[in-house]
């Protein structure tokens, strides 16, 4: 039997934009005007099940190494929140 | 692919993490910051808390590597001691990204963490790995953890960043040791410089994506132009200028490619 374990960090899924709000990979889809435009005909619950995300990697797919990851540009939470209130409406 | 998470197991196992932890007022992270800001920052730390991860499996690496090499035992057992200092900071990250939230669904590949060295060389083997991690990663980290904890707008944040800095200039110095510990000759240097610009290459994904300004800087996140100039300036100063200065010349065609990247 697995050993119980303390939970260090989860994944939590809302459907709310805000604190709580599932974000796009900007790293791998550059143009997040394109990405809203996808999510046109989707549903909100739909597009949040699908929104996942990817690590850094260089070419080859490794994670780069180290911790350079506070560039504001991986995503546009703004663009993506926008686009899935339209939506909601 | 699997979705990142952690966990502990706790009792004598949590004790060795426990004495490296700072009393820290996780309910204050966030607190006024816009919830575009917020969500924009729980992704930012759910990728930290995996960097952290993937640098921990690096050190791991490197500590088999300078044990295949007989190297000086301080160097292995620093080396050793830095995959805990990793598991510290992937915990840290977490904290900030569950305080603010919960962490983003991040699909990562546990199979494929770090980049096997390629030469059939035991010391050369160990080399790659420590240039790659020690003298390019965790030397540019330093730098870029300074501009983020400047913009963090949150003293716990702020207070978080500090003790990960605190472990993170000793990962980088663990590289210079080691090359000026180590018998190169002029082929092994040539080699190194370029494992080192395919490394600083693999950087110009941070650049790929187009400059958003939403959600703007802080909580840890910075906004385009600063990070740019930062990074290009520890790219020079904290890499290239180092390693030039042990016979390893980074080619200029990398460094170019990496500015034309952030151009």
């Amino acid at each position: 039997m697995r050993k119980k374990t303390l939970s260090i960090l989860a994944v939590v899924l809302s459907t709310a934009c805000g604190p709580q709000t599932e974000v796009p990979d900007g790293s791998e889809n550059p143009d997040l005007t394109q990405l809203a435009y996808e999510l046109k005909g989707t549903s909100l619950e739909q597009a949040m099940r699908d929104r996942h995300f990817r690590p850094l990697c260089d070419a080859q797919g490794f994670p780069l190494v180290g911790n350079v990851v506070s560039k504001v540009d991986m995503t546009d939470v703004s663009t993506f929140c926008s686009e899935v209130r339209r939506q909601h409406k | 692919m699997t979705v990142f998470t952690l966990e502990a197991l706790g009792g004598p196992w949590g004790k060795r993490l426990a004495a490296r932890r700072v009393e820290l007022r996780w309910e204050d992270i966030g607190a006024e910051a816009s919830p575009q800001l917020v969500a924009a920052a729980r992704e930012v730390w759910t990728r930290s808390a995996f960097s952290e991860y993937a640098s921990g499996a690096a050190f791991a690496e490197i500590s088999s590597s300078l044990l295949a090499v007989n190297a000086p035992i301080d160097l292995i057992a620093a080396a050793g001691e830095f995959v805990a200092d990793e598991m510290f900071h992937a915990e840290l990250s977490s904290r900030v990204a569950m305080a603010l939230g919960g962490a983003v669904p991040l699909n990562v590949d546990l199979s494929r963490l770090v980049k096997p060295a390629v030469s059939t060389d035991p010391l050369m083997r160990a080399a790659e790995l420590v240039v790659r991690t020690c003298c390019v990663g965790e030397a540019l980290t330093v730098p870029m953890l300074n501009q983020s904890r400047l913009a963090a707008g949150s003293l716990t944040i702020e207070a978080v960043i500090t003790r990960i800095l605190k472990d993170e200039a000793h990962h980088a110095q663990l590289g210079w040791w080691f090359l000026d510990w180590a018998e190169l000759t002029d082929d092994n240097r040539a080699t190194l410089g370029r494992v080192a610009g395919e490394a600083l290459r693999g950087f110009g994904a941070i650049f790929a994506a187009r400059c958003a300004t939403g959600s703007g800087a802080g909580l840890g996140r910075l906004d385009c132009a600063r990070f740019d100039h930062a990074f290009l300036d520890a790219v020079n100063n904290d890499v290239v200028r180092l390693l030039a200065q042990r016979g390893i010349i980074v080619p200029a065609a990398d460094v170019d490619a990496l500015v034309a990247a952030a151009a």
